[in-house]
Protein backbone atom coordinates (compact mmCIF):
# COMPACT_ATOMS: atom_id res chain seq x y z
CA UNK A 1 0.00 0.00 0.00
CA UNK A 2 2.67 2.47 0.97
CA UNK A 3 4.52 1.48 -2.18
CA UNK A 4 1.73 2.83 -4.24
CA UNK A 5 1.07 5.96 -2.34
CA UNK A 6 4.90 6.85 -3.08
CA UNK A 7 4.07 6.44 -7.02
CA UNK A 8 1.40 8.50 -7.01
CA UNK A 9 2.21 11.87 -4.57
CA UNK A 10 4.96 13.97 -6.65
CA UNK A 11 7.28 14.96 -4.20
CA UNK A 12 8.44 18.49 -3.74
CA UNK A 13 11.90 18.43 -6.21
CA UNK A 14 11.05 15.32 -7.54
CA UNK A 15 10.74 16.83 -11.42
CA UNK A 16 13.64 18.03 -13.62
CA UNK A 17 13.93 21.62 -14.22
CA UNK A 18 13.42 23.32 -17.40
CA UNK A 19 16.26 25.09 -18.32
CA UNK A 20 18.57 22.83 -16.28
CA UNK A 21 21.22 20.26 -16.55
CA UNK A 22 20.46 16.55 -16.33
CA UNK A 23 21.46 15.32 -12.84
CA UNK A 24 17.45 16.95 -12.30
CA UNK A 25 16.57 13.64 -14.34
CA UNK A 26 18.37 11.57 -11.97
CA UNK A 27 16.87 12.80 -9.25
CA UNK A 28 13.24 12.90 -10.60
CA UNK A 29 13.84 8.66 -11.02
CA UNK A 30 14.98 8.53 -7.70
CA UNK A 31 12.04 10.28 -5.81
CA UNK A 32 9.45 8.95 -8.55
CA UNK A 33 10.32 5.39 -8.36
CA UNK A 34 8.69 5.44 -11.88
CA UNK A 35 9.59 3.43 -14.84
CA UNK A 36 12.33 5.43 -16.94
CA UNK A 37 13.47 4.96 -20.27
CA UNK A 38 15.93 6.91 -22.32
CA UNK A 39 15.51 7.56 -26.35
CA UNK A 40 17.72 9.03 -28.38
CA UNK A 41 17.13 11.33 -31.36
CA UNK A 42 19.32 12.73 -33.68
CA UNK A 43 20.84 15.97 -31.45
CA UNK A 44 18.51 15.25 -28.48
CA UNK A 45 17.12 12.61 -26.32
CA UNK A 46 14.13 11.81 -24.64
CA UNK A 47 14.04 10.56 -21.10
CA UNK A 48 10.49 9.15 -20.34
CA UNK A 49 9.24 9.06 -16.21
CA UNK A 50 6.10 7.16 -15.98
CA UNK A 51 4.65 6.30 -12.54
CA UNK A 52 0.65 5.83 -11.38
CA UNK A 53 -1.28 7.51 -13.98
CA UNK A 54 1.11 9.91 -15.40
CA UNK A 55 3.66 9.66 -18.05
CA UNK A 56 6.25 13.26 -17.94
CA UNK A 57 8.76 13.15 -21.00
CA UNK A 58 12.16 15.23 -20.47
CA UNK A 59 13.60 16.39 -23.62
CA UNK A 60 17.73 16.54 -23.38
CA UNK A 61 19.90 19.04 -25.49
CA UNK A 62 23.29 17.22 -26.58
CA UNK A 63 24.79 19.70 -23.50
CA UNK A 64 22.38 18.42 -20.80
CA UNK A 65 19.97 21.31 -20.63
CA UNK A 66 16.42 20.49 -20.22
CA UNK A 67 14.20 22.27 -23.36
CA UNK A 68 10.94 20.75 -23.58
CA UNK A 69 9.27 18.75 -20.88
CA UNK A 70 5.19 17.17 -22.04
CA UNK A 71 3.25 15.30 -19.54
CA UNK A 72 0.06 12.57 -20.19
CA UNK A 73 -2.24 11.36 -17.65
CA UNK A 74 -4.74 12.19 -15.05
CA UNK A 75 -2.85 15.48 -13.40
CA UNK A 76 -0.43 17.88 -13.78
CA UNK A 77 3.02 17.41 -12.95
CA UNK A 78 4.65 19.20 -9.74
CA UNK A 79 4.75 22.64 -12.31
CA UNK A 80 7.08 24.99 -9.30
CA UNK A 81 9.63 22.26 -9.51
CA UNK A 82 9.62 21.19 -13.31
CA UNK A 83 9.46 25.33 -14.52
CA UNK A 84 12.16 25.75 -11.93
CA UNK A 85 13.41 29.47 -12.24
CA UNK A 86 10.78 29.85 -15.18
CA UNK A 87 7.38 29.11 -12.32
CA UNK A 88 7.92 32.58 -11.84
CA UNK A 89 6.85 33.63 -15.00
CA UNK A 90 4.36 31.20 -15.92
CA UNK A 91 2.69 32.23 -12.68
CA UNK A 92 2.60 35.97 -13.92
CA UNK A 93 0.67 35.23 -17.04
CA UNK A 94 -1.29 32.57 -15.70
CA UNK A 95 -2.46 35.48 -13.03
CA UNK A 96 -2.82 37.94 -16.15
CA UNK A 97 -4.69 35.24 -18.36
CA UNK A 98 -7.29 34.87 -15.44
CA UNK A 99 -8.10 38.43 -14.98
CA UNK A 100 -8.99 38.97 -19.16
CA UNK A 101 -12.33 38.12 -20.53
CA UNK A 102 -11.29 35.43 -22.86
CA UNK A 103 -11.02 32.56 -20.73
CA UNK A 104 -10.56 29.26 -22.16
CA UNK A 105 -11.64 25.97 -21.84
CA UNK A 106 -10.50 22.29 -22.45
CA UNK A 107 -7.75 24.03 -24.75
CA UNK A 108 -4.82 26.45 -23.58
CA UNK A 109 -2.08 28.10 -24.64
CA UNK A 110 -0.34 30.31 -22.51
CA UNK A 111 3.52 32.31 -23.35
CA UNK A 112 5.42 34.02 -21.08
CA UNK A 113 8.28 36.14 -22.19
CA UNK A 114 10.98 32.53 -22.28
CA UNK A 115 8.31 29.77 -22.19
CA UNK A 116 5.10 28.39 -24.08
CA UNK A 117 2.93 26.41 -22.11
CA UNK A 118 -0.05 24.77 -23.77
CA UNK A 119 -2.25 21.68 -22.36
CA UNK A 120 -6.01 20.18 -23.25
CA UNK A 121 -8.12 17.96 -22.17
CA UNK A 122 -9.35 17.80 -18.36
CA UNK A 123 -8.34 14.58 -16.15
CA UNK A 124 -8.13 11.88 -17.07
CA UNK A 125 -7.21 12.45 -20.20
CA UNK A 126 -4.77 15.76 -19.48
CA UNK A 127 -1.82 16.40 -21.73
CA UNK A 128 0.44 19.08 -21.86
CA UNK A 129 3.50 20.42 -23.41
CA UNK A 130 5.92 23.51 -22.06
CA UNK A 131 9.24 24.34 -24.12
CA UNK A 132 12.09 26.92 -24.11
CA UNK A 133 12.07 28.36 -27.36
CA UNK A 134 15.18 30.17 -26.93
CA UNK A 135 16.93 26.79 -26.02
CA UNK A 136 15.12 24.66 -28.85
CA UNK A 137 18.00 22.46 -30.96
CA UNK A 138 18.41 24.64 -33.85
CA UNK A 139 16.30 22.43 -36.53
CA UNK A 140 14.39 20.70 -34.36
CA UNK A 141 9.52 20.52 -35.70
CA UNK A 142 8.25 21.38 -32.82
CA UNK A 143 5.81 18.24 -33.54
CA UNK A 144 9.14 16.13 -32.44
CA UNK A 145 8.18 17.80 -29.27
CA UNK A 146 4.84 15.73 -27.71
CA UNK B 1 -70.38 24.16 -30.17
CA UNK B 2 -68.49 26.44 -32.37
CA UNK B 3 -67.78 28.89 -29.78
CA UNK B 4 -66.70 25.20 -27.37
CA UNK B 5 -64.29 24.74 -30.08
CA UNK B 6 -62.77 28.44 -29.80
CA UNK B 7 -62.06 28.13 -26.50
CA UNK B 8 -60.18 24.54 -27.15
CA UNK B 9 -58.46 26.18 -29.88
CA UNK B 10 -57.25 29.12 -27.79
CA UNK B 11 -56.65 26.61 -24.75
CA UNK B 12 -54.84 24.90 -27.30
CA UNK B 13 -52.60 27.99 -28.48
CA UNK B 14 -51.62 28.91 -25.19
CA UNK B 15 -50.28 25.78 -24.09
CA UNK B 16 -48.43 25.52 -27.16
CA UNK B 17 -46.92 29.14 -27.06
CA UNK B 18 -46.00 28.05 -22.88
CA UNK B 19 -43.71 25.45 -24.26
CA UNK B 20 -40.17 26.50 -24.91
CA UNK B 21 -40.26 29.30 -22.73
CA UNK B 22 -39.06 27.75 -19.55
CA UNK B 23 -35.85 26.38 -18.59
CA UNK B 24 -36.60 23.30 -20.83
CA UNK B 25 -39.17 22.98 -23.68
CA UNK B 26 -41.52 20.79 -22.97
CA UNK B 27 -40.62 17.59 -24.49
CA UNK B 28 -39.51 15.11 -21.61
CA UNK B 29 -36.37 14.52 -23.34
CA UNK B 30 -34.92 18.38 -24.02
CA UNK B 31 -33.13 20.75 -22.35
CA UNK B 32 -32.66 24.28 -23.53
CA UNK B 33 -28.81 25.48 -23.93
CA UNK B 34 -28.07 28.90 -23.32
CA UNK B 35 -24.56 30.19 -24.99
CA UNK B 36 -23.17 31.54 -23.19
CA UNK B 37 -25.73 32.42 -20.49
CA UNK B 38 -25.79 35.15 -17.73
CA UNK B 39 -23.91 34.81 -14.45
CA UNK B 40 -21.25 32.47 -13.79
CA UNK B 41 -21.87 31.26 -17.76
CA UNK B 42 -20.74 34.57 -19.09
CA UNK B 43 -18.21 32.50 -20.72
CA UNK B 44 -16.92 32.56 -24.71
CA UNK B 45 -18.51 30.03 -26.32
CA UNK B 46 -19.46 28.32 -23.23
CA UNK B 47 -22.91 25.94 -23.27
CA UNK B 48 -25.01 25.78 -20.22
CA UNK B 49 -27.87 24.41 -19.10
CA UNK B 50 -30.30 24.38 -15.70
CA UNK B 51 -29.94 21.06 -13.72
CA UNK B 52 -32.65 20.01 -10.88
CA UNK B 53 -31.02 18.11 -7.93
CA UNK B 54 -32.60 16.50 -5.46
CA UNK B 55 -31.79 15.22 -1.68
CA UNK B 56 -32.75 11.46 -1.32
CA UNK B 57 -33.14 11.61 1.72
CA UNK B 58 -35.53 14.54 2.58
CA UNK B 59 -36.71 15.51 -1.00
CA UNK B 60 -35.77 19.14 -0.84
CA UNK B 61 -34.52 20.26 -4.67
CA UNK B 62 -32.78 23.11 -6.07
CA UNK B 63 -32.69 24.13 -9.79
CA UNK B 64 -29.36 25.11 -10.39
CA UNK B 65 -28.52 27.01 -13.46
CA UNK B 66 -25.83 28.17 -14.85
CA UNK B 67 -24.08 24.68 -15.54
CA UNK B 68 -21.99 23.72 -18.50
CA UNK B 69 -22.98 21.03 -21.07
CA UNK B 70 -19.69 18.80 -21.59
CA UNK B 71 -19.22 16.14 -23.74
CA UNK B 72 -15.62 15.72 -22.67
CA UNK B 73 -16.11 14.63 -19.32
CA UNK B 74 -18.53 12.18 -17.54
CA UNK B 75 -20.73 13.27 -14.57
CA UNK B 76 -22.11 15.75 -12.66
CA UNK B 77 -20.54 18.26 -10.45
CA UNK B 78 -21.80 21.51 -9.04
CA UNK B 79 -20.33 23.91 -6.22
CA UNK B 80 -21.69 22.46 -2.50
CA UNK B 81 -22.23 26.13 -1.32
CA UNK B 82 -24.95 26.13 -4.24
CA UNK B 83 -26.53 22.76 -3.49
CA UNK B 84 -27.10 23.05 0.24
CA UNK B 85 -28.47 19.67 -0.18
CA UNK B 86 -28.29 16.95 2.60
CA UNK B 87 -26.77 14.25 -0.05
CA UNK B 88 -25.74 10.42 0.93
CA UNK B 89 -21.93 10.01 0.69
CA UNK B 90 -20.55 7.73 -1.52
CA UNK B 91 -18.16 4.65 0.26
CA UNK B 92 -14.91 3.12 -1.37
CA UNK B 93 -16.31 0.15 -0.04
CA UNK B 94 -14.66 0.10 3.49
CA UNK B 95 -17.09 2.52 4.70
CA UNK B 96 -15.02 5.95 3.75
CA UNK B 97 -16.41 8.82 1.97
CA UNK B 98 -14.51 9.21 -1.39
CA UNK B 99 -13.04 12.61 -2.64
CA UNK B 100 -12.62 12.99 -6.27
CA UNK B 101 -10.45 15.75 -7.87
CA UNK B 102 -10.92 16.91 -11.51
CA UNK B 103 -7.66 19.31 -13.07
CA UNK B 104 -8.54 21.12 -15.64
CA UNK B 105 -6.15 22.87 -18.59
CA UNK B 106 -5.13 26.10 -16.92
CA UNK B 107 -3.95 23.98 -13.58
CA UNK B 108 -6.87 24.52 -11.79
CA UNK B 109 -9.02 21.72 -10.05
CA UNK B 110 -12.31 20.74 -8.49
CA UNK B 111 -12.20 19.20 -5.60
CA UNK B 112 -14.67 17.61 -3.21
CA UNK B 113 -16.57 14.71 -1.97
CA UNK B 114 -18.82 11.54 -4.35
CA UNK B 115 -22.23 12.26 -3.14
CA UNK B 116 -25.61 10.53 -4.39
CA UNK B 117 -28.28 12.67 -5.30
CA UNK B 118 -31.20 12.28 -7.51
CA UNK B 119 -30.81 14.36 -10.57
CA UNK B 120 -33.71 15.58 -13.00
CA UNK B 121 -32.76 16.47 -16.93
CA UNK B 122 -35.66 18.09 -18.55
CA UNK B 123 -38.55 16.26 -17.92
CA UNK B 124 -37.28 12.92 -17.77
CA UNK B 125 -37.94 10.98 -14.32
CA UNK B 126 -35.48 11.47 -11.82
CA UNK B 127 -32.13 9.67 -11.35
CA UNK B 128 -30.07 8.33 -8.18
CA UNK B 129 -26.40 9.00 -9.16
CA UNK B 130 -23.16 9.47 -7.68
CA UNK B 131 -21.89 13.45 -8.69
CA UNK B 132 -19.12 15.18 -6.99
CA UNK B 133 -20.03 17.91 -4.53
CA UNK B 134 -17.01 20.90 -5.30
CA UNK B 135 -16.00 21.80 -1.88
CA UNK B 136 -12.23 23.00 -1.86
CA UNK B 137 -11.94 22.26 2.03
CA UNK B 138 -13.35 18.63 2.17
CA UNK B 139 -11.33 16.66 4.36
CA UNK B 140 -8.62 18.40 4.34
CA UNK B 141 -7.76 18.24 0.67
CA UNK B 142 -6.34 16.38 -1.97
CA UNK B 143 -2.97 17.76 -1.76
CA UNK B 144 -0.28 17.27 -3.36
CA UNK B 145 -1.94 14.12 -5.24
CA UNK B 146 -3.96 16.13 -7.49
CA UNK B 147 -0.93 18.23 -9.12
CA UNK B 148 0.34 21.45 -8.69
CA UNK B 149 -3.25 23.07 -8.73
CA UNK B 150 -5.20 26.24 -8.01
CA UNK B 151 -8.44 24.52 -6.28
CA UNK B 152 -11.26 26.31 -7.28
CA UNK B 153 -13.64 27.10 -4.61
CA UNK B 154 -16.30 29.35 -6.23
CA UNK B 155 -18.32 30.39 -8.69
CA UNK B 156 -17.42 33.32 -11.16
CA UNK B 157 -14.35 34.43 -12.91
CA UNK B 158 -14.68 31.68 -15.85
CA UNK B 159 -15.75 29.02 -13.39
CA UNK B 160 -19.48 27.89 -13.76
CA UNK B 161 -21.48 26.61 -11.15
CA UNK B 162 -21.40 22.93 -12.12
CA UNK B 163 -20.14 21.06 -14.79
CA UNK B 164 -22.63 18.28 -16.74
CA UNK B 165 -20.66 15.93 -18.35
CA UNK B 166 -22.69 13.62 -20.84
CA UNK B 167 -19.75 12.39 -22.75
CA UNK B 168 -19.88 9.45 -24.56
CA UNK B 169 -18.39 7.14 -21.12
CA UNK B 170 -20.22 5.86 -18.42
CA UNK B 171 -17.82 6.49 -15.65
CA UNK B 172 -15.08 9.74 -14.88
CA UNK B 173 -12.44 7.84 -13.76
CA UNK B 174 -10.15 10.78 -12.99
CA UNK B 175 -8.57 10.98 -9.56
CA UNK B 176 -10.46 9.29 -6.80
CA UNK B 177 -9.36 9.72 -3.15
CA UNK B 178 -10.21 7.75 0.39
CA UNK B 179 -10.80 10.10 3.28
CA UNK B 180 -11.38 10.64 6.56
CA UNK B 181 -12.78 13.79 8.29
CA UNK B 182 -8.89 15.75 8.03
CA UNK B 183 -6.67 13.14 5.20
CA UNK B 184 -7.58 11.44 1.71
CA UNK B 185 -5.19 8.79 0.31
CA UNK B 186 -5.24 8.11 -3.77
CA UNK B 187 -7.05 5.17 -4.70
CA UNK B 188 -4.35 4.30 -7.47
CA UNK B 189 -3.92 3.30 -10.04
CA UNK B 190 -6.92 1.89 -11.55
CA UNK B 191 -10.30 3.03 -9.39
CA UNK B 192 -12.18 0.94 -11.79
CA UNK B 193 -10.58 -1.70 -10.15
CA UNK B 194 -10.69 -0.80 -6.99
CA UNK B 195 -14.08 1.11 -6.36
CA UNK B 196 -17.51 -0.07 -6.28
CA UNK B 197 -19.65 1.25 -9.63
CA UNK B 198 -21.68 2.33 -7.88
CA UNK B 199 -19.76 5.06 -6.23
CA UNK B 200 -18.09 6.73 -9.39
CA UNK B 201 -19.13 9.99 -10.32
CA UNK B 202 -20.62 8.86 -13.31
CA UNK B 203 -22.97 10.05 -17.12
CA UNK B 204 -26.87 10.67 -15.40
CA UNK B 205 -27.74 10.17 -18.80
CA UNK B 206 -26.68 6.60 -18.97
CA UNK B 207 -29.37 5.95 -15.83
CA UNK B 208 -32.32 6.98 -17.88
CA UNK B 209 -35.13 5.13 -18.16
CA UNK B 210 -35.23 4.94 -21.92
CA UNK B 211 -33.41 8.11 -23.47
CA UNK B 212 -30.13 6.41 -22.25
CA UNK B 213 -28.33 5.71 -25.64
CA UNK B 214 -26.63 8.78 -26.47
CA UNK B 215 -27.21 12.60 -26.48
CA UNK B 216 -27.82 15.52 -29.26
CA UNK B 217 -26.42 18.67 -29.47
CA UNK B 218 -28.39 21.38 -31.62
CA UNK B 219 -27.11 24.82 -32.52
CA UNK B 220 -28.14 27.22 -35.02
CA UNK B 221 -26.05 29.06 -37.30
CA UNK B 222 -24.53 32.54 -36.26
CA UNK B 223 -23.10 35.03 -38.46
CA UNK B 224 -19.03 34.98 -38.74
CA UNK B 225 -18.35 38.24 -36.95
CA UNK B 226 -19.97 36.69 -33.99
CA UNK B 227 -23.08 36.98 -32.23
CA UNK B 228 -24.11 38.15 -28.50
CA UNK B 229 -25.70 34.82 -27.88
CA UNK B 230 -27.12 31.83 -29.43
CA UNK B 231 -29.61 29.32 -27.76
CA UNK B 232 -29.21 25.51 -28.64
CA UNK B 233 -31.17 22.18 -27.43
CA UNK B 234 -29.63 19.32 -25.82
CA UNK B 235 -31.84 16.23 -26.52
CA UNK B 236 -31.39 13.22 -24.56
CA UNK B 237 -31.68 9.88 -25.92
CA UNK B 238 -30.64 8.97 -30.34
CA UNK B 239 -34.24 7.19 -31.84
CA UNK B 240 -36.13 6.49 -28.58
CA UNK B 241 -38.96 9.06 -29.45
CA UNK B 242 -40.45 10.66 -31.98
CA UNK B 243 -37.91 13.88 -31.77
CA UNK B 244 -34.81 12.10 -31.92
CA UNK B 245 -34.71 10.40 -34.80
CA UNK B 246 -31.44 10.68 -36.71
CA UNK B 247 -32.33 13.11 -39.78
CA UNK B 248 -31.19 11.43 -43.49
CA UNK B 249 -27.12 11.78 -44.46
CA UNK B 250 -26.02 11.45 -40.61
CA UNK B 251 -22.80 9.77 -40.63
CA UNK B 252 -21.25 8.18 -37.73
CA UNK B 253 -17.35 8.32 -36.43
CA UNK B 254 -16.37 5.90 -34.49
CA UNK B 255 -14.48 6.76 -31.45
CA UNK B 256 -11.57 5.10 -29.78
CA UNK B 257 -11.31 4.27 -26.36
CA UNK B 258 -10.43 7.54 -25.26
CA UNK B 259 -12.45 9.34 -27.39
CA UNK B 260 -10.92 10.09 -30.27
CA UNK B 261 -11.48 10.43 -33.72
CA UNK B 262 -9.24 10.69 -37.16
CA UNK B 263 -8.96 13.30 -39.43
CA UNK B 264 -7.37 14.47 -42.28
CA UNK B 265 -5.56 17.34 -43.43
CA UNK B 266 -3.54 18.65 -46.61
CA UNK B 267 -2.59 15.07 -46.84
CA UNK B 268 -1.44 14.25 -43.16
CA UNK B 269 -3.37 11.99 -40.60
CA UNK B 270 -3.98 13.16 -37.28
CA UNK B 271 -4.87 10.17 -35.44
CA UNK B 272 -6.22 12.15 -31.99
CA UNK B 273 -8.96 14.61 -32.35
CA UNK B 274 -11.95 15.03 -30.78
CA UNK B 275 -15.36 16.81 -30.90
CA UNK B 276 -16.25 18.27 -27.81
CA UNK B 277 -18.44 21.05 -26.58
CA UNK B 278 -16.65 21.86 -23.20
CA UNK B 279 -13.70 23.19 -25.84
CA UNK B 280 -14.36 27.03 -26.93
CA UNK B 281 -12.07 26.90 -29.37
CA UNK B 282 -11.05 25.63 -32.81
CA UNK B 283 -7.52 23.76 -31.45
CA UNK B 284 -5.47 23.75 -34.85
CA UNK B 285 -2.26 21.15 -34.83
CA UNK B 286 0.75 23.99 -34.56
CA UNK B 287 2.43 21.84 -38.36
CA UNK B 288 -0.84 24.27 -39.69
CA UNK B 289 1.19 27.19 -40.31
CA UNK B 290 -0.95 30.04 -38.81
CA UNK B 291 -0.15 33.49 -37.29
CA UNK B 292 -0.32 33.28 -33.40
CA UNK B 293 -1.93 36.46 -31.56
CA UNK B 294 0.34 38.35 -29.27
CA UNK B 295 -0.90 41.06 -27.24
CA UNK B 296 -4.02 40.51 -25.15
CA UNK B 297 -5.06 37.86 -27.57
CA UNK B 298 -1.82 36.07 -26.89
CA UNK B 299 -2.17 31.94 -27.46
CA UNK B 300 -5.52 32.34 -30.30
CA UNK B 301 -4.79 32.68 -33.74
CA UNK B 302 -4.58 35.26 -36.11
CA UNK B 303 -4.31 34.65 -39.88
CA UNK B 304 -4.05 37.87 -41.60
CA UNK B 305 -7.54 36.97 -43.38
CA UNK B 306 -10.04 34.56 -42.30
CA UNK B 307 -8.83 30.87 -43.42
CA UNK B 308 -10.74 28.76 -44.31
CA UNK B 309 -9.40 24.96 -43.97
CA UNK B 310 -11.45 22.14 -45.40
CA UNK B 311 -10.82 18.91 -42.99
CA UNK B 312 -12.29 15.68 -43.31
CA UNK B 313 -12.92 13.68 -40.58
CA UNK B 314 -13.00 9.53 -41.34
CA UNK B 315 -16.46 7.91 -41.02
CA UNK B 316 -16.97 4.49 -40.56
CA UNK B 317 -18.26 3.24 -43.61
CA UNK B 318 -15.14 4.13 -44.94
CA UNK B 319 -15.83 7.86 -46.68
CA UNK B 320 -13.99 11.17 -45.71
CA UNK B 321 -16.29 14.21 -45.92
CA UNK B 322 -14.76 17.18 -45.76
CA UNK B 323 -16.05 19.86 -43.98
CA UNK B 324 -14.59 23.45 -43.66
CA UNK B 325 -13.83 25.36 -40.57
CA UNK B 326 -13.16 29.06 -40.77
CA UNK B 327 -10.22 30.33 -38.71
CA UNK B 328 -10.52 34.02 -37.86
CA UNK B 329 -8.22 36.45 -36.82
CA UNK B 330 -8.93 36.54 -32.73
CA UNK B 331 -7.64 40.52 -33.37
CA UNK B 332 -10.87 41.38 -35.48
CA UNK B 333 -13.45 38.98 -34.98
CA UNK B 334 -13.39 39.68 -30.98
CA UNK B 335 -15.96 42.12 -29.59
CA UNK B 336 -16.46 42.37 -26.21
CA UNK B 337 -20.09 42.66 -26.67
CA UNK B 338 -19.99 39.15 -28.32
CA UNK B 339 -20.06 35.73 -26.41
CA UNK B 340 -20.02 33.68 -29.46
CA UNK B 341 -17.80 32.76 -32.43
CA UNK B 342 -17.95 30.13 -34.85
CA UNK B 343 -14.42 30.94 -36.08
CA UNK B 344 -12.09 31.30 -33.05
CA UNK B 345 -8.96 28.86 -32.68
CA UNK B 346 -5.70 28.49 -30.62
CA UNK B 347 -2.82 26.24 -31.81
CA UNK B 348 -2.18 23.35 -30.56
CA UNK B 349 0.49 20.36 -30.82
CA UNK B 350 -0.16 18.39 -34.10
CA UNK B 351 -0.19 15.13 -32.38
CA UNK B 352 -2.91 15.88 -30.09
CA UNK B 353 -4.92 16.15 -33.45
CA UNK B 354 -7.74 18.91 -33.82
CA UNK B 355 -10.28 19.74 -31.51
CA UNK B 356 -13.82 20.60 -32.91
CA UNK B 357 -14.38 22.56 -29.88
CA UNK B 358 -17.91 24.82 -29.35
CA UNK B 359 -17.50 27.17 -32.60
CA UNK B 360 -17.82 23.48 -34.50
CA UNK B 361 -21.29 22.90 -33.04
CA UNK B 362 -22.97 26.38 -34.50
CA UNK B 363 -25.14 25.20 -37.41
CA UNK B 364 -24.99 21.87 -36.71
CA UNK B 365 -26.51 19.18 -35.57
CA UNK B 366 -24.20 16.76 -33.30
CA UNK B 367 -24.85 13.04 -31.91
CA UNK B 368 -22.91 11.63 -29.16
CA UNK B 369 -23.55 7.52 -29.05
CA UNK B 370 -22.45 6.21 -25.90
CA UNK B 371 -20.45 3.29 -25.39
CA UNK B 372 -21.82 -0.10 -25.60
CA UNK B 373 -25.65 1.68 -26.35
CA UNK B 374 -27.01 0.59 -29.40
CA UNK B 375 -28.43 3.33 -31.54
CA UNK B 376 -29.90 3.24 -34.65
CA UNK B 377 -26.93 4.84 -35.88
CA UNK B 378 -25.14 2.11 -35.01
CA UNK B 379 -23.43 1.38 -30.90
CA UNK B 380 -21.30 3.42 -29.17
CA UNK B 381 -18.80 5.12 -28.60
CA UNK B 382 -19.27 6.78 -31.85
CA UNK B 383 -20.05 10.84 -32.94
CA UNK B 384 -22.31 11.55 -35.93
CA UNK B 385 -23.28 14.43 -37.68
Amino acid sequence: MFFLICLIVPAKSALAVLGEGKKSVELDHQTLHGDRMSIPRAGYSIETIQSAGLTIKEYLAPNGTIFAVTWEGNRFPDLVTLFGAYYNEYQQASDIYRKQTKILHGAFHLTSSRLVVQTAGRSPHLRGRAYLPSYLPPGLPLKDIE
Amino acid sequence: MTKGRGVVVLFLILVITGCGHGGNSGARNVLTVSVPASSSCNILNAPCVSVTICSPINGSCRTIPDILVDTGSSGLRVFSSLLNLNLLPASDGSGLPIGECVVYVDGSAEWGPVRIANVILGNEPSVTVPIQAIESSFAGGPSPSCGTVRLLNAPGNGVTNGVLGIGIFQYDQSLYFSCTSSACVAINPNPLLSLPASSFVQNPVFLLPTDNNGVILSFPSIPDTGARSVSGTLTLGIGTSSNNQPGNGVLLYAATPVGALTTVYGGTTYSSSVIDSGTNVFGIPSDIPINICTGVNAGFLCPAVTMVLTVANQASNGSEPSVAINIANMDNVYNSNFGVYNDIAIDSPAGWGFFFGFPFFLGRTIYFGYDQQPTPLGTGPFYAY
